[in-house]
């Protein structure tokens, strides 16, 4: 009996947790001091929302779920690369 | 015999993830900053192109440092180090613990 | 083995939280980089290990190793471009940095920006 219900508060505890740190990582996106912290709080949003898929196709017990957090983890490597070019290749004023 | 020095590799490598991720986690539960942050230039001579990729990749994905810079003539990679006694200290271990293993292994 | 994988769950799912308070509190940018790029993807790798487990299917354990290996090559990568980027731009350190030997070896840029 115990056992049989401890899997959904698990889970449940999980999004709780997954779905705060996206809130703080949002508070950095948002106030960061430099543009740098901000593209270092996308990375770490995207690196969030593939857990919460994950725990996503844990919960429904569909594994398709999990193919979101491929196409997602390659998103975001292109993603960021392309910001820290930019950065570094900027024209100075 | 590659093999086993490959496999021990690996498992020193996961130990030494959980253990540094441990004590990231520590620091940032605890009130007190605990890190002492800064760049070191690391000595790598004789390594190969593939050496260098793996070393600095596995640098990286240990959470005591991040390889930074990797300087023109590839005798010397730049690694941000979170926790530095003296910078010869984090050196040597640094070279110890991974410079030479990869140097063997890979 | 419910409760080992609720317990490994969550444990996963902390680690990332870890990382994102971590992003909040670490003084430089440097240091916030340390504790997000790699505490995140621990997080997200336990998670995606345990699903493995969970599904226990040849094909999901291959779409779950391809996405880990995937990662473990890219997020250095990143991490290494974005901090390099980050460097030369002169983003500030925090004062409590005790050594700077990357000093003088890369050209900077010449305007502080933000």
């Amino acid at each position: 009996m115990g056992e049989l219900q401890i899997f959904p508060w698990a889970i449940m505890s999980a999004y709780a947790l997954l779905i705060s740190a996206l809130g703080i990582a949002t508070w950095r996106l948002i106030y960061g001091p430099s543009l740098f912290d901000r593209v270092v709080a996308m990375d770490l949003i995207s690196a969030v929302v593939m857990c919460i898929a994950a725990v996503f196709a844990l919960e429904t017990q569909n594994p398709v779920f999990l193919e979101i957090s491929v196409a997602i983890a390659v998103v975001t490597f292109l993603g960021t690369i392309a910001f820290a070019r930019y950065l570094e290749d900027e024209e100075e004023e | 015999m590659k093999i086993i020095k490959l496999i021990a590799f690996v498992l020193f490598y996961i130990k030494e993830v959980v253990i540094t991720n441990v004590q990231v986690a520590y620091d940032v539960l605890t009130k007190k900053h605990h890190m002492t942050p800064g760049f070191v230039a690391i000595p790598v001579e004789g390594l190969s192109d593939r050496q260098l990729l793996v070393l600095s990749n596995l640098l990286t994905m240990t959470p005591g440092s991040i390889t930074i810079d990797l300087s023109q003539d590839k005798q010397t990679l730049f690694i941000h180090a979170m926790y530095i006694e003296t910078v010869d200290e984090v050196r040597e271990e640094i070279i110890s613990k991974y410079v030479n293993r990869v140097r063997e292994v890979f | 083995m419910n409760l080992l994988v609720s317990i490994i769950l969550i444990i996963g799912a902390a680690f990332t939280t870890i990382a994102a308070i971590g992003l909040i509190r670490f003084p430089d940018f440097f240091t916030r980089m340390h504790a997000a790029t790699k505490a995140g993807a621990f997080g997200g790798i336990i998670i995606l290990l345990l699903c493995a487990f969970c599904f226990a299917s040849l094909k999901i354990t291959l779409i779950v190793l391809v996405n880990i290996i995937f990662f473990y090559f890219t997020a250095p990568v990143a991490a290494h471009m974005i901090a390099r980027s980050a460097y030369i731009n002169r983003v500030k350190q925090w004062e409590g940095s005790k050594a700077d030997e990357l000093k003088g070896k890369i050209a900077l840029k010449q305007h502080h920006k933000d």
